[in-house]
């Protein structure tokens, strides 16, 4: 590791120059909220190949030689700002950029385009302005990122209505899903019919598939960094929208004029209302429904200190009647403090809390029974940005997270009985230090390099087993105090590198390793509130994968249209399948129900995206596989993955019809997942049961679908700005397949049929939104 | 405490079924173009320490899009002995049904099954445990969808101590009720344990006043447990289940099915 840290110290000091330099630094913020802007680009005119980006709380930093320079700042969505500016010193000063004043000011041609796609080192990288995907529909007509980012080549949806996501071949546990910097385990809503995330709170969305940036780690497959809004710092604001199933409220406004701001960000379901119109009574008598807040403040010190305190706090409630209830939610809270220690060195250091929690309640009286669990982290992180010069930005620092698992608490719903089963809690240690340096090298090549290392022990107390091949315990240590099990060492190399072809085209490499910890066991076709995280033991040991990939990115029509081949080649090891009747909910010897085994995904991936103009939008394409091997399943022989899918294709069209309506639609098509279904059958006591022979190897049917959206500006004023948004989902009524089960014929006993449950057909949605 | 009940995906299941009535889902029936599979041997097995006629029945398995018919498995060669020295060979009855009219099975012995069908030998061995007595069989009366419901519920120790696995069957005049409840004392050692059985009836209707039930608490081994437990989980998915794969089978040689030794003791009541 010394050779690596001199290595970076020769190479980060071989292309600084040796003449006199300046650093140009600070915020850039949105003229009308004050709300500091991530990702806006800052260019020297005089030496294009210079650049700079603001990071994740609106800083930036740039080296230049003394001189007189024409810097221009820009961001999709807003104006171009250039000025002229005289280094001859030090400067440290914010910049603010107003907001285009058009009604989907994105969509509108403009003579300042962007190639960023080009000349960032990044690949395999989206980031999403929630501005971009309002005029996108989905289910219910609530805008949300996760679905919106499944329509991007690689990604690609769980299921019907599900908010979980595959990446590039990997399962759905294998994303890190962060917001404000804290994990939140459970993104769904409603089973995952919706996000957690209220589109409303947020303000960036970023997602690496695969060659994450080394601060990123705990996750094999891919990131997805939410950032939620900072609040306007200018003035109070107030707006909100009203469905057909839920309604939002959002609050935001300074504390101290241009020091200090808040918001605050609320959603309620209210579906459960139309089930009182049903005419079964069981149904009448059922709850559903959730809610979530989303919190912000942040205060500004001085002008090197900054202080933010976001939280997030949501819950699901699902219920009928006295026989079954269940309720879950996810809790998160980061404290963070901003420090610039000079203008080339800026700090962020993060408290970071999280927590998911399920209960289950089955009965009632006597012979009922409440079930609790959770998952919770404490969690602290310290960052450092250092903007060497004007050719390498490196990042450094380190990671702790401390991990509480209660698998399961039950209790008795008869307040008499005392007894209470709980299941030992698992604890566990998860570290990381991390350095990393993106270096352009020359005008044409640039490189982002660096390394994460990461330690994993899980700990005492607690009686830890360990199994043989067949699930059989053959060994066990128990601890009552608090002590080490064993610690996991990873270290995990990153490299990302552009060749700038010319200013059109280039094409980027990348190779990256990640460990994954904390897995999730989940053995139903969607997701579930009840499935199981796990901490890697003596028998799950750390999945670790290892990604390859080459793209190519050309854009055309002076930077109009996008486009972008990539390929991906991963491995992936310890992968964790189930033997076969697994049972993996309240099981003590959970451990003993699994296999392990490696995996492979492949694929390639190409994107062709239209950003400006009247007309825009994307095609996206995937072609991918993704295997595993696991030895106990297949006669040991390679087999698909569940999410293995072969072609995939997202086509998403915003068309600005005048300046009032802007009508919209997505289609998608994917290869059905890869399922098992029974080849045969036979009769045993007295019942006719499924014969399986193989796992996964039968396809469900492909999905396809069309959605249809149309936005109209009912109001806008300077005061007031009120919309009406119409979707329908699944517009050609297509029956796709939920679920395929089989059993006896209703219509004769002496056969058996396979039956497909489809959900929605024509959902439609309108929603009216307002702003004052 | 009472026995933990299986909490299985119904949320899911329920959530759906709502979804589907909201939002025009809806269930059909699809012809999905499934592979042939080699047929398969299947065993239905057991004897019990009751004086009572034990059947081994085998059959076979056919194709997904067959008819219901199962074929016999004639002219095999079916024995049953114990660790004890005995042996006894089972006579065919009608096709596929062999039964021993001797044998009366000894808790605490173990029991191995051989047969010789088509020129292939399966085996499986089965320990049959210490009978375990019901303290009562009551009936519990609730107000559900449908008005009056009654359930029978038995009580018993479990002794402490040892792991006890405990399959429930249950008869209404005299006829066995198909679903199949398995428990272990996992978490209940030593406890007194109830448990709630069925209220209706194969045919769906509820249990009347009038109705003869009876109970039997049957005491099986690890082997005839992991088969049942998994039997439960593997059939009660729904489509919700990502991995269904065959129940584990304490069978040798890729026969489906079970073979369980168990101890028997039983209570009965008319419905008043």
């Amino acid at each position: 590791m010394k050779k690596i840290f001199a290595l970076l110290l020769i190479l980060t000091g071989l292309f600084s120059y040796a003449q006199k330099n300046y650093t140009l630094s600070g915020y850039i913020k949105d003229q009308k909220t004050g709300e500091v802007l991530i990702g806006a680009i800052v260019i020297i005119k005089e030496m294009p190949e210079t650049g700079a980006a603001t990071n994740g709380y609106g800083f930036f930093s740039i080296t230049v030689p003394e001189g007189e320079y024409f810097v221009s700042m820009k961001m999709v969505g807003y104006e171009t700002k250039v000025e002229k500016i005289s280094m001859k010193q030090d400067i440290k000063r914010d910049f603010i950029l107003e907001e285009k004043n058009t009604t989907l000011s994105e969509f509108v041609v403009s003579d300042e385009r962007t190639n960023s796609n080009i000349t960032s080192t990044q690949m395999g990288m989206d980031k999403i302005n929630i501005k971009d995907i309002q005029a996108i529909p989905v289910l219910f007509g609530e805008k949300d990122i996760l679905k919106t980012i499944q329509l991007l080549p690689g990604i690609k949806p769980v299921g019907e209505g599900n908010a979980g996501f595959y990446v590039r071949g990997g399962a759905a546990d294998q994303n890190l899903i962060l917001l404000d910097e804290a994990v939140v385990y459970n993104a769904s809503h409603l089973l995952g019919f919706f996000s957690v995330f209220n589109s409303d709170a947020i303000k960036d969305v970023t997602v690496y598939k695969g060659e994450m940036p080394a601060e990123y780690g705990g996750r094999l497959s891919s990131v997805l960094d939410i950032k939620m809004n900072d609040g306007n710092e200018k003035m109070l604001g107030v707006s909100g929208g009203i469905g057909l199933i839920d309604s939002r409220l959002n609050i935001e406004g300074p504390i101290v004029k241009d020091q200090g701001s808040f918001m605050i960000s609320g959603r309620r379901t209210y579906a459960d209302l139309f089930l009182k119109l049903s005419s079964d009574t069981n149904l009448r008598k059922a709850v559903l429904y959730f809610y979530d807040l989303n919190a912000k403040a942040n205060y500004r010190l001085n002008e090197n200190n900054r202080i933010y305190l976001s939280g997030y706090f949501g819950k699901d409630v699902l219920g009928f009647g006295q026989t079954f209830g269940t309720d879950w939610g996810n809790a998160t809270g980061t404290l963070r403090w901003n420090h610039l220690f000079n203008n080339k060195l800026f700090s962020n250091t993060s408290l970071i809390y999280s927590n998911y929690n399920y209960a289950i309640q089955r009965g009632s009286g006597t012979t009922g029974l409440n079930i609790s669990s959770r998952i919770e982290d404490y969690n602290f992180k310290q960052d450092f940005e250092y903007f060497i010069n004007s050719n390498n930005e490196l990042k450094l620092g380190l990671n702790s997270i401390y991990h509480t698992i209660v698998p399961g608490i039950i209790t008795s719903t008869d307040p008499t009985q005392t007894t209470t089963i709980s299941f030992p809690f698992k604890y566990a240690m998860d570290n990381a230090i991390y350095i990393t340096d993106n270096m352009k090298v020359s005008k044409r090549m640039s490189f982002n390099y660096g390394f994460r290392y990461t330690s994993f022990s899980p700990f005492g107390p607690g009686s830890f087993y360990t199994y043989d091949a067949i699930g059989n315990p053959v060994d066990s240590v128990t601890y009552n105090s608090v002590r080490w099990l064993h610690t996991y060492f990873n270290f995990e190399p990153r490299i990302t590198t552009n060749f700038i072809i010319n200013e059109k085209s280039s094409v980027k490499a990348a190779y990256g390793r990640n460990t994954q910890n904390m897995h999730l066991l989940s053995n139903t076709t969607s997701e579930n509130p009840s499935d199981l995280w796990v901490p890697s033991s003596l028998n799950i040991k750390p999945e670790v994968s290892d990604q390859f990939s080459i793209g190519y990115f050309r854009n055309f029509k002076d930077n109009m249209y996008e486009f972008s081949a990539e390929t991906y080649y991963k491995t992936m090891t310890n992968q964790i399948d189930y033997r076969d009747g697994a049972q993996i909910r309240l099981n003590q010897d959970v451990e003993s129900q699994l296999l392990y085994g490696t995996g492979r995904a492949y694929g390639l991936e190409l994107f062709l995206k239209k950003k400006y103009g009247r007309l825009n939008g994307w095609i996206g394409y995937t072609l991918s596989r993704s295997e595993k091997q696991i030895n106990g399943i297949n006669n040991d022989m390679w087999y698909p993955a569940k999410q293995d899918r072969t072609h995939d294709i997202s086509v998403v069209g915003v068309y600005e019809l005048n300046k009032k309506w802007t009508v919209s639609a997505t289609w998608v098509y994917y290869t059905g997942n890869a399922v098992t279904f029974p080849s045969g059958k036979y009769e045993i006591m007295g019942r006719v049961i499924n014969y399986y022979t193989e796992r996964n190897g039968y396809r469900m049917p492909a999905y396809h679908r069309l959605d249809l959206g149309a936005t109209m500006i009912a109001k806008k004023t300077a005061k007031f700005e009120s919309s009406w948004t119409f979707s329908i989902y699944n517009a050609y009524g297509r029956e796709n397949a939920y679920s395929i089960s089989f059993g006896p014929d209703p219509n004769d006993p002496n056969r058996t049929v396979a039956t497909q449950t489809s959900l929605f057909r024509f959902v439609p949605s309108v929603t009216y939104n307002f702003k004052f | 405490m009472k026995p933990m009940k299986k909490i299985n995906g119904n949320g899911i299941i329920m959530l759906i079924g709502m979804v589907t009535m909201i939002f025009g889902g809806c269930q059909k029936i699809v012809n999905i173009n499934l592979n042939d599979s080699n047929p398969r041997m299947v065993v239905e097995a057991s004897i019990s320490d009751q004086m009572q006629v034990d059947t081994v029945k085998l059959s076979m398995s056919v194709n997904y899009n067959q008819s219901n018919t199962f074929p016999a498995v004639s002219g095999a060669k079916v024995t049953i002995s114990d660790n004890a020295g005995l042996v006894d060979t089972l006579t065919e009855i009608i096709p596929g049904n062999y039964i021993t009219p001797l044998m009366q099975g000894v808790p605490g012995r173990t029991y191995t099954l051989r047969i010789v069908a088509n020129g292939k030998t399966y085996t499986s061995s089965s320990a049959m445990p210490q009978p375990v007595p019901i303290d009562s069989l009551t009936l519990v009366v609730s107000y559900g969808r449908g008005g009056l419901r009654v359930r029978p519920q038995v009580t018993f120790s479990d002794p402490k101590g040892i792991v006890n696995y405990y399959r429930f069957a249950e008869a209404i005049n005299d006829s066995m009720l198909t679903n199949l409840t398995v428990v272990s004392d996992e978490y209940k050692d030593g406890m007194v344990l109830t448990q709630e059985l069925s209220a209706r009836k194969n045919d769906g209707t509820s249990i009347f006043s009038g109705d003869s039930i009876r109970v039997d608490l049957q005491s099986i081994d690890y082997g005839a447990y992991t088969y049942f437990r998994t039997f439960n989980t593997i059939t009660r998915g729904g489509g919700q289940n990502a991995s269904p794969a065959n129940p584990i089978s304490n069978i040798d040689n890729y026969a489906l099915g079970y073979f369980s030794a168990y101890s028997v003791r039983s209570k009965y009541l008319v419905v008043p």
